[in-house]
């Protein structure tokens, strides 16, 4: 039985107060005169017993009355927390094992020493009761005890996800009593940003603050190239994050790549990025480790591994259809402007576009663009077929110059994707322009324009546009139900048909701001974008991901196909972790109801403003009542 | 009567109880409480010892209409009434009680003070009849005696003597009453008036004793509210009026038996009496003496 509030007990002491006004002489008597006292003395006779007896009862009721006003304002409990053996309870115990946890304290690692602190914990629970020991980060991982848990350096935290699990686990529990033990150093980072739902936490929760490593740290966030488009020499960023104030002001920072190369450069601790300039003679795979030099708190996050594939620029045959006498009235001037732009000086643009008349030699050609093109020749389609057929990308910019008759042999020759119907003339445009009403935003090209506050693609407005009659995949569609774009494919390449020309001659659509960020999807989408699954045909992509507890594996670089880069969790580098009412507040976690066993380092603090469970005072006020009416009757009955 | 000290005070009526007991002139509240009780009643209550014929008188107006001699009255065209021995000079002995354990007063006055106005009322009643009041006052043994008579000085001289007389000493109900006994030569009524808070042997014995001399005995007993029933609560510290001796009792604890330890012995008392062929009349000081007056006359007559 546990005490809310135990100084009331002192209030046990004015037990004695009743016995010693019983023992005391009654010294305020009143003198009367009687004829005589005989007939005192016989009834007092007759009812000593009865005196004895009512007296005594009313002594007890008294002290009844005073022992029960002091046990009520002690307001005693029933420990429900760690169960015993006759009780059967259940108990789990959650060890945290994130990242923030492995710091060195006297050159013994923490992570440790709260291992052992948790068996401890365990060792003590009384036999009888059933024990659940586990560990979590971003997930939880039951063990059948602490010893067969592996620290992970770098793990991340969710307190969320962990105390979800324990009130599943203790939901199934037929246990009567139930009990969960966290012994964590509830580091911020590790409370989720909106508030979680933590139904049914109803349950004793216990927890064991371990210390927190500090309030500076500094980490490697990231390591990027500036762009992945091979150039002779390629700009390496690694991003620094520093909290607090750290002890020293400037550290090494080395990045070592794997074939055998390093840098180093002594930078100051700040938050910041760092750049290095590495020679590199063809395209290919960068791999390695940054790594800074510091004696931070928590030394995990100094070391961050990096893989990235480093590709030639795409080169892109832009066909122009009806060169122009100035470059700006060509039909590729704007496309071929749209893919050369870049996000800064000296980035490079991952396309090479190569303007011609003619279809060229398309070895090194990853995409055709055929810009308001007439025709092709026999051998034309023939070179195009192959080139999509074994994997190339083909997209068409219909314009005024196209022949109708012609591209009915071109989509004989399944490279294009439906039928031309009707050819504009170029007095004859729509009597109002003709915006793209729909679009499939689902779809990889034009996932950017699912939000129209991301890009609104009912800005692009075609003056004029042909009728394609297709059975292929329309991603988008003008007002007029005519569709804007086309998807085909043939063999392994792709295939994408625009209904209007990539000039100004129908409509002002290439001057749209609108009009970049389409281009750059559409191509990328021809090119193969970023897919973990990775299709065949397209580059390999390298796969990031933190450090995992069911994964098992440390930071590091694993597997070539797909590759996996495995980093700690950067929220691990953020020092400040939460007081430990701060953490009941902030997931709505009941106070706990006894003092806890074993776990002697820290002292649950009771709130004596709510009322814990199972709290018997609503009994000691009906036992209080019971002595009152008790002593009331005995009093007045005489 | 001793008019009241302050005018401004309500005089009482005459069926407020303590009325008789703020007389302090005796004659005058024995002839109020008389003349208002026979006030009350439609008939005399005469009634005689003995019912032997002696002779005829003429008939007064109050007179029991029982005894009127029709054939005499058809004879004469008179209304005479018989008269029998006992109906002239009837010895009234009126025996009081003044020892100590009559000075209780917790009511309007102490029993003493109750007694002696019920013995002047007797009294006076017993001269309106003709009858020959005498009184004996005794404490631990027969203090003063006034023969019977029916001289006019007579209620002046019982008055006298009961407004002297103070409660004082033991009681010794049986050796009084035998002393009492002694000076009483003709028969008569004895009234006892007394707390009877002695042995019960004792008091019966001497009541056998005064009826085994040929009196008629009727007892009254007088006590206080408290003797009969204790206050509801309180501790109080009791002195015994006679024997001096303390008690501390917490009367709530002990009321209810009390009570019924008094009832009881008073049962017995007067099943006692009953057996002695003695009428038993029990009273408290707030009960009023006219209504105590009421009872005893209704008793004789019952008797008659």
């Amino acid at each position: 039985m546990g005490w809310v509030t135990p100084l009331f007990l002192a209030g046990l002491a004015a037990v004695a107060i009743p016995v010693i006004i019983h023992l005391l002489p009654n010294r305020r008597q009143t003198v009367e005169t009687l004829g005589t006292n005989r007939f005192l003395r016989l009834a007092m006779r007759q009812g000593r017993r009865n005196l004895r007896l009512k007296n005594l009862l009313l002594l007890l009721s008294r002290m009844a009355i005073v022992s029960l006003l002091a046990l009520l304002f002690a307001r005693p409990f029933l420990a429900e927390g760690l169960p015993d053996a006759e009780k059967e309870g259940e108990t789990l115990v959650l060890l945290d094992v994130s990242g923030s946890m492995d710091f060195q304290m006297l050159d013994v690692s923490h992570a440790m020493l709260a291992r052992e602190q948790a068996e401890r914990i365990v060792d003590n629970l009384p036999e009888g009761g059933k024990v659940t020991s586990a560990v979590f980060g971003k997930k939880v991982v039951a063990l059948d005890d602490f010893g067969e848990c592996k620290l992970l350096p770098g793990v991340g935290t969710d307190f969320a996800a962990a105390l979800r699990w324990a009130r599943d686990r203790l939901d199934l529990s037929e246990k009567p009593y139930k009990h969960l033990v966290l012994v964590s150093d509830l580091q911020k980072s590790g409370i989720p940003e909106k508030q979680v739902e933590t139904r049914g936490l109803d349950i004793g929760v216990e927890l064991v603050k371990t210390q927190a490593y500090g309030t500076w740290n500094a980490q490697v966030s990231f390591v990027r190239p500036q762009t992945p488009v091979y150039t002779e020499e390629k700009l390496i960023e690694v991003g620094l994050t520093v909290y607090g104030h750290p002890s020293e002001a400037q550290a090494a920072l080395i990045v070592s790549f794997d074939h055998g190369q390093s840098m180093s450069r002594t930078v100051p601790l700040e938050t910041g990025i760092v750049s290095f300039y590495l020679p590199m003679e063809k395209p290919g795979m960068l791999k390695g480790v940054a790594e800074l030099e510091v004696k931070d708190p928590y030394v995990t996050d100094n070391r961050r591994f990096f893989a990235f594939a480093i590709k030639p620029p795409v080169k892109v045959l832009l066909v122009d259809g009806t060169p122009g006498r100035k470059h700006y009235e060509q039909d590729a001037y704007f496309l071929d402007a749209a893919l050369k732009v870049t996000k800064k000086n000296k980035d490079v643009s991952p396309y090479l576009p190569c303007r011609s008349r003619e279809l060229d030699d398309l070895s090194d050609t990853r995409i055709v663009a055929l810009c308001n093109v007439a025709s092709l020749s026999a051998d034309d389609m023939e070179k195009l077929a192959l080139f999509v057929s074994s994997g190339g990308s083909l997209i068409y910019f219909l314009g005024d110059s196209v022949d109708v008759d012609a591209y009915r042999r071109i989509t004989a020759a399944g490279l294009f994707p439906g039928s031309l119907d009707r050819l504009p003339s170029g007095a004859d445009l729509f009597r109002e322009d003709s915006p793209i009403l729909e679009w499939d935003a689902s779809h990889r090209a034009l996932r950017a324009f699912k939000n129209r506050d991301m890009g609104d693609l009912s800005r692009i407005r075609f003056r004029g546009a042909f009728s394609i009659q297709t059975r292929h995949k329309v991603l988008a569609r003008l007002s007029n139900r005519e569709p804007a774009i086309v998807e085909g494919a043939l063999g392994k390449g792709r295939i994408i048909v625009v209904s209007n020309p990539c000039n100004r001659r129908w409509g002002d659509w290439p001057q749209e701001r609108i009009f970049l960020p389409l281009i750059r999807e559409l191509f990328a989408y021809l090119v193969g974008r970023t897919d973990s699954a990775g299709e065949e045909g397209t580059p390999r992509e390298v796969a990031a991901m933190p450090v995992d507890l069911e994964d098992g594996r440390p930071p590091g670089i694993y597997g070539a196909d797909p590759m996996v880069i495995i980093n700690p969790d950067n929220a691990e580098g953020v020092p400040g972790a939460l007081t430990e009412a701060e953490f009941r507040k902030h997931f709505g976690l009941p106070e706990p109801v006894i003092k806890k066993q074993g776990a002697s380092e820290s002292e649950e603090g009771l709130h004596e403003n709510r009322e814990r469970n199972r709290e018997l005072w609503r009994y000691l006020a009906v036992a209080l009542l019971v002595c009152l009416f008790a002593e009331n009757y005995l009093a007045d009955r005489g | 009567m001793k008019a009241s000290q302050n005018p401004n005070k309500a005089a009482p009526a005459a069926a407020d109880p303590d009325l008789f007991m703020a007389m302090d002139d005796l004659k005058l509240a024995a002839a109020g409480l008389v003349e208002g009780t026979l006030h009350g009643l439609h008939r005399s209550p005469y009634t005689g010892i003995s019912p032997e014929f002696a002779s005829h008188r003429s008939y007064v107006k109050g007179d029991d209409l029982r005894y009127i001699n029709w054939k005499l009255w058809a004879r004469q065209d008179r209304l005479f009434v018989k008269q029998f021995d006992a109906e002239t000079n009837m010895n009234l002995y009126l025996f009081m009680d003044a020892t100590a354990s009559m000075g209780t007063a917790h009511g309007p006055a102490d029993k003493w003070r109750y007694a002696s106005r019920l013995a002047a009322g007797l009294a006076y009643l017993a001269l309106k009849q003709r009858d020959a009041p005498g009184l004996c006052v005794f404490n631990e043994h027969l203090s003063r005696f006034v023969a019977p008579s029916v001289a006019p000085h007579q209620l002046d001289m019982i008055t006298t003597v009961l407004q002297e007389a103070a409660p004082r000493g033991e009681t010794n109900l049986h050796a009084a009453m035998q002393e009492a006994l002694s000076a009483c030569k003709r028969r008569g009524l004895v009234i006892l008036t007394s707390d009877l808070f002695d042995r019960e042997e004792e008091i019966l014995s001497g009541l056998e004793l005064v009826r085994f001399h040929g009196h008629e005995v009727v007892v009254v007993q007088v006590l206080d509210p408290w003797e009969r029933k204790l206050p509801d609560r309180g501790t109080y510290r009791f002195r015994d009026l006679e024997t001096g001796r303390h008690l501390v009792v917490d009367v709530q604890s002990i009321g209810e038996v009390y009570e019924k330890t008094v009832a009881s012995w008073q049962r017995t008392f007067k099943r006692a009496c009953e057996e002695l062929d003695i009428t038993f009349l029990s009273c408290i000081t707030t009960d009023p003496l006219k209504d105590l007056m009421v009872s005893f006359l209704s008793k004789r007559m019952q008797r008659a």
